[in-house]
């Protein structure tokens, strides 16, 4: 398998939600995320996420979604700014290696389809999941939508022109007018405590298509040695072989294995890409968490994926640095870091293994 | 999981430093400085790092003070810690036993001071120097270097043997300095008073 390392190195994201501004450099394959509640962390993946796909014009309404904002309004587009202000633009930019890129992506508001909504709530957009609503008020400029202005210099792109992406609401439709010429290369996707099984039964078909199973299993054996192999049945349930007179519904396992086998099968589905993961230890005991990084670092390295976490556990970030040093002790390709918010201004602490795991041999705190 | 809450940090070797420093604040009633111990010189490299990241360090430290033995050379002793915060993106003194002046104030002490060679137990033996029981510990070192036995690490051999003669036995220099067995009016600890009266 080639493996062509597109991960980010940095991120610089400006306007987004509670980020006023914020940028991060010296990411490796592992990242996890700390900080207070309200710090950022959530919107820095979020900021990660749209710059993986800068021309889908539809992950803010995913983003939305993750948090539970399921319909659009002018309000639901404001949401993604900072301080609800349109008047400043949204600007997340980051480096990519191999292939070595810089990307640019600013999000604005998209005034010119601003109109007064006359109808009220519609099913039916992206899929039936949101509902769109009519709550213009006179008192504030209504926007209908956001334009994507994406930019990217690296020796992949010759033409550096702006590449631009529109969603707009029309009438009681989204509209959303994709560049033609522009293919993506990065694979990403976000997973949260809600999410998490959303995709699942999607995800083992792809990977059974992609003949992938064998590489999910051998994962899972590092957890589950009698595991001999993984079937998708016809009722959707995945079922799992280990050496009884009949298969086993996943589901049996309890909450933690299928929980694992769903972030195992997101990572497999990525290859070469980037999964992103909201609060991680959610779901999993804190003895499990062990458990939980040993996969993730396995299926990660084997399926060559960068991972972008957060967590707000101790035993997860303890799990976390332990599991490394066991399954890689030489390999200097693991970040955990800290966002400390004053108001608007947000530092970023970095620690590597090495650091990781002297705070917390003397009890430090790193959260 | 210790968050730091404090505004005045110090940074000392290992358990022994943090009870004689307690002891010299509390002499001196410097209050509200926390003691962190790293576990030993080896450990400044990955510990002090580690400590300037500890939650709260950021937001809360105004002053920050590293003390180090000298062992056999106090330049080295100070570009050491120097280099080491440096690293850190931290601004620390240009002079060894100073601390320098920015919105972190960082200082560096090497002991026993004067940029002589030694150890905290270097120090504590010179506030006694002039204590009686120091003949007789020199009379027992006299003693048993004419039995052939010459104590690898003499300063630690002196300072247990004057504790031994204390009222009550301390097992260490730090418990000595508790159970106020060193003389803290000394003139030998003037320069380390002055450093740490950056604390006050």
């Amino acid at each position: 398998m080639k493996k062509v390392n597109t991960m980010f190195e940095s991120i610089s994201i400006e306007g987004l939600r509670v980020l006023k501004k914020i940028s991060i450099d010296d990411f490796q394959q592992f990242n996890l995320f700390v900080g207070s509640n309200n710090c950022g962390k959530t919107t820095l993946l979020e900021g990660i996420f749209l710059l993986s796909s800068p021309t889908n014009a539809q992950l803010p309404l995913k983003i939305n979604r993750f948090r539970g904002i399921n319909f659009i309004d002018d309000y639901t587009w404001r949401l993604l700014f900072k301080d609800l202000d349109i008047n400043s633009n949204i600007k997340i930019s980051g480096e990519l290696k191999k292939p070595k890129e810089t990307r640019k992506l600013v999000i604005k508001p998209n005034k010119d389809e601003s109109i007064k909504y006359t109808s009220i709530a519609k099913e039916g957009a992206d899929k039936g999941l949101i509902d769109i609503k009519n709550s213009y008020s006179e008192s504030a400029s209504a926007i209908g939508g956001l334009i994507f202005e994406y930019s990217i210099k690296g020796n992949r792109i010759r033409n550096h022109k702006k590449i631009i992406t529109k969603i707009f609401r029309k009438g009681d439709d989204l509209e959303i007018v994709s560049p033609k010429s522009y293919e993506e290369i990065l694979q990403a996707i976000f997973i949260n405590h809600n999410t998490i099984f959303g995709d699942v039964g999607k995800r083992f078909n792809d990977i059974q298509i992609k003949k992938q199973t064998g590489r999910v299993v051998n994962v899972l054996n590092k957890i589950e040695p009698s595991l001999n192999s993984l079937i998708s049945g016809t009722d959707g349930v995945i079922y799992f072989d280990i050496g009884l007179e009949r298969m086993l519904p996943i589901s049996v396992m309890g909450d933690g294995i299928p929980r694992i086998l769903a972030i195992i099968l997101a990572i497999a589905d990525t290859q070469n890409g980037i999964v992103i993961i909201d609060e991680i230890e959610n779901g999993f005991h804190y003895s499990s968490q062990d458990i939980l990084w040993n996969a993730i670092i396995n299926s990660a390295k084997e399926f060559n994926v960068q991972i972008f976490a957060t967590t707000h556990s101790l035993e997860c970030v303890k799990a976390y640095s332990s599991a490394h040093s066991r399954l890689y002790p030489q390999e200097d390709d693991l970040r955990l870091f800290r966002i400390e918010r004053r108001k608007d201004n947000f530092d970023i602490i970095c620690y590597d293994n090495t650091l990781l795991e002297s705070s917390l041999d003397s009890n430090w705190e790193v959260r | 999981m210790v968050i730091i809450q404090q505004k005045k940090i110090l940074a000392v070797e290992g358990d022994d430093e943090i009870n004689f420093f307690e002891a010299l604040f509390r002499y001196l009633g410097i209050t509200n400085v926390e003691i962190y111990q790293v576990g030993g010189k080896d450990q400044f490299k990955n510990k002090l790092p580690a400590l300037v990241r500890t939650t709260g360090f950021l937001v809360n430290v105004e002053t920050f003070a590293v003390i180090r033995d000298a062992n056999g050379d106090a330049k080295a002793a100070f570009n050491s810690i120097k280099d080491i915060l440096k690293k850190q993106n931290l601004n620390p003194p240009d002079r060894v036993n100073k601390f320098s002046e920015s919105v972190l104030k960082i200082g560096v002490f090497i002991m026993p001071g004067r940029s002589e060679e030694g150890m905290l137990e270097d120090l504590c033996l010179s506030t006694v120097k002039d204590n009686p029981i120091m003949q007789c510990v020199d009379d027992y070192i006299n003693c048993i270097n004419k039995l052939g036995e010459y104590p690898k690490n003499l300063a630690k051999t002196k300072t247990q043997s004057f504790l031994a003669a204390m009222p009550k036995i301390a097992k260490s220099v730090g418990l000595g300095a508790q159970m106020g067995y060193w003389n803290f009016d000394s003139e030998v600890l003037v320069e380390l008073k002055l450093f740490i009266e950056n604390f006050r």
